[in-house]
């Protein structure tokens, strides 16, 4: 089992004009080529405009895929999510985007009063939310006000050698993220797509990556044990599992445009050994799969389950169902057959 | 006297479709034998060692280098299934895999990535690994129905080598 939750939607030239899709699909059989199974398609926006045939769109093509190059029975399929990300320059404009992306509401005392409870059905329609902060204002508004309710992963903007440098990230703010059940993002694009001696950018990826890897250590997850408020029972093996895992709040991704910037799993390895320090083998093999499976699921429960805890259904976690023990403290039991 | 240890990397290269194929008609099939081609013959097991070392001194410098080619052979490369096996010192073995990720282009051949497979410590579980890694790929394209007269040929031919 592999997964990518970042392959990039291919953007409009002008307003006018069609999406080309004919790169999206080289790169999707690239993808089934070195045998990844679950892949989101990811569409990045920014608060000002979030356009509604783009999602329909989204759906329709998923559709057609499957349609084209997967008529035979023999060969392995992947699997097809989408994915929202939204560029985060000032918090009080994401609480209508988040609406539309679709979620209940970004404080609890809002779902109650507001009127947007008809539309939150209708707009359910991305399988995993994530934010993109750029500034350290809007990372510090994740930490305090979002839950994993309503955001399922955070991005940083790895792509741009020529973004503002980079805020100096705390140990507490990204603990107090993954305190929370949401995951962080590690892209290695970068790392492929700078060509030749442009050795600058090559540098800031590494030297970003490199901060990000040093906040979520092991101190981090200390504190999910102390701030966690499930059951005496799932406590316990919570306590076990945070204590041998030293980083599991992460998930890398590929964040490729292009079919020549994706690797297999000991390519991935490889990379994030030489240039970010991971060494552990199975370490960076459990961020390749059973994390980003975490987010699917976190994705799917937010918007089919009660809270976040009691979902039913034959066909809910049968995709997801390998290997996971417990989602944010609460244990995920299988129905017994009469 | 301790041993000296070393790793056996197993690489494919594979080839992406590019801009100018057509992907419209195709069924899944071609497309997988389109990634599989044969190299061109202009790539040499000279030109794969040139390459390599180039790129790694580009993002190693010359300590990388000089850790790395200690121990550094190209046991084996075919150009009809694209595929070959570096010997390297079980130390330094990442400076290689992490340096065929990276490689871009071979030669003049551009457009491909190039596969790690496999890693492994001897030679003799490398070349079973790729035997039955070339099989899968096969059995994958042929329907099932062929893919069973496939084995029994398969299997005939090797027992008549043993009988022998």
């Amino acid at each position: 089992m592999l997964c990518d939750l970042n392959v990039l939607w291919p953007k409009k030239e002008n307003s006018s004009s069609k999406i080309d899709f004919s790169e999206l699909d080289k790169l999707l059989m690239t993808l089934t080529e070195l045998k990844y199974t679950h892949v989101a398609l990811n569409y990045v926006v920014t608060p000002e405009n979030v356009s509604d045939d783009e999602i329909i769109q989204m759906n329709d093509y998923i559709n057609s895929f499957y349609h084209k190059y997967f008529k035979d029975i023999t060969i392995p399929k992947i699997k097809l999510y989408t994915r929202i990300t939204i560029m985060m320059e000032d918090p009080s404009k994401m609480q209508n985007v988040i609406k539309k992306a679709g979620t209940a509401c970004v404080n609890n005392k809002s779902t109650h009063s507001g009127p947007s409870t008809k539309s939150n059905i209708t707009n359910n329609t991305f399988d995993i939310i994530a934010i993109m902060p750029l500034n350290e204002k809007s990372l510090h508004n994740i930490s305090t006000n979002l839950d994993c309710s309503t955001v399922d992963l955070i991005t940083f903007d790895y792509n741009n050698p020529y973004a503002p440098s980079y805020y100096f990230l705390k140990h507490k703010t990204i603990s107090g993220i993954s305190a929370k059940g949401i995951k962080i993002e590690i892209i290695y694009a970068p790392m492929l797509s700078s060509t030749g001696n442009s050795t600058v950018s090559r540098v800031k990826y590494i030297n970003n990556v490199k901060q990000i890897i040093r906040c979520s250590g092991r101190n981090s997850c200390k504190n999910i044990n102390h701030n966690n408020t499930s059951t005496n029972n799932t406590n316990d093996k919570n306590k076990k599992n945070t204590s041998n895992n030293k980083k599991n709040n992460l998930i890398i991704s590929s964040g490729a445009a292009n079919s020549l910037q994706v690797r297999n799993k000991l390519g991935v390895y490889s990379i994030m050994m030489q240039f970010n320090g991971m060494k552990n083998y199975k370490g960076v093999t459990k961020l390749l799969d059973d994390n980003p499976l975490l987010v699917l699921l976190n994705g799917r429960l937010r918007k089919k389950s009660y809270q976040q805890c009691i979902v039913t259904g034959d066909d809910v976690i049968a995709d997801t169902q390998i290997g996971i023990s417990d989602i944010n403290g609460f244990a995920v039991r299988q129905k017994e057959h009469e | 006297m301790v041993r000296f240890k070393s790793r056996y990397v197993l690489f494919e290269i594979i080839y992406p479709l590019t801009e100018e194929v057509d992907m419209s008609g195709l069924s899944s099939n071609d497309i997988k034998l389109l990634f599989h081609k044969y190299t061109p013959t202009e790539v040499t097991p000279k030109v794969i060692m040139t390459d390599l070392k180039k790129i790694i001194q580009l993002y190693f410098g010359d300590v990388g280098l000089g850790h790395s080619t200690s121990m550094f052979q190209l046991k084996y490369f075919s150009n009809k299934t694209s595929t070959g096996i570096i010997r390297c010192s079980r130390e330094d073995c990442g400076y290689i895999i992490s340096g065929l990720t990276l490689m871009t282009k071979l030669g003049a051949q551009k457009n491909m990535i190039v596969n790690v497979i496999k890693v492994s410590g001897t030679m003799k579980k490398i070349e079973e690994f790729a035997i039955k890694w070339s099989k899968d790929n096969l059995k994958q394209i042929i329907n099932e129905k062929e893919n069973r007269l496939f084995e029994q040929r398969i299997l005939s031919i090797t027992r008549k080598e043993n009988e022998k």
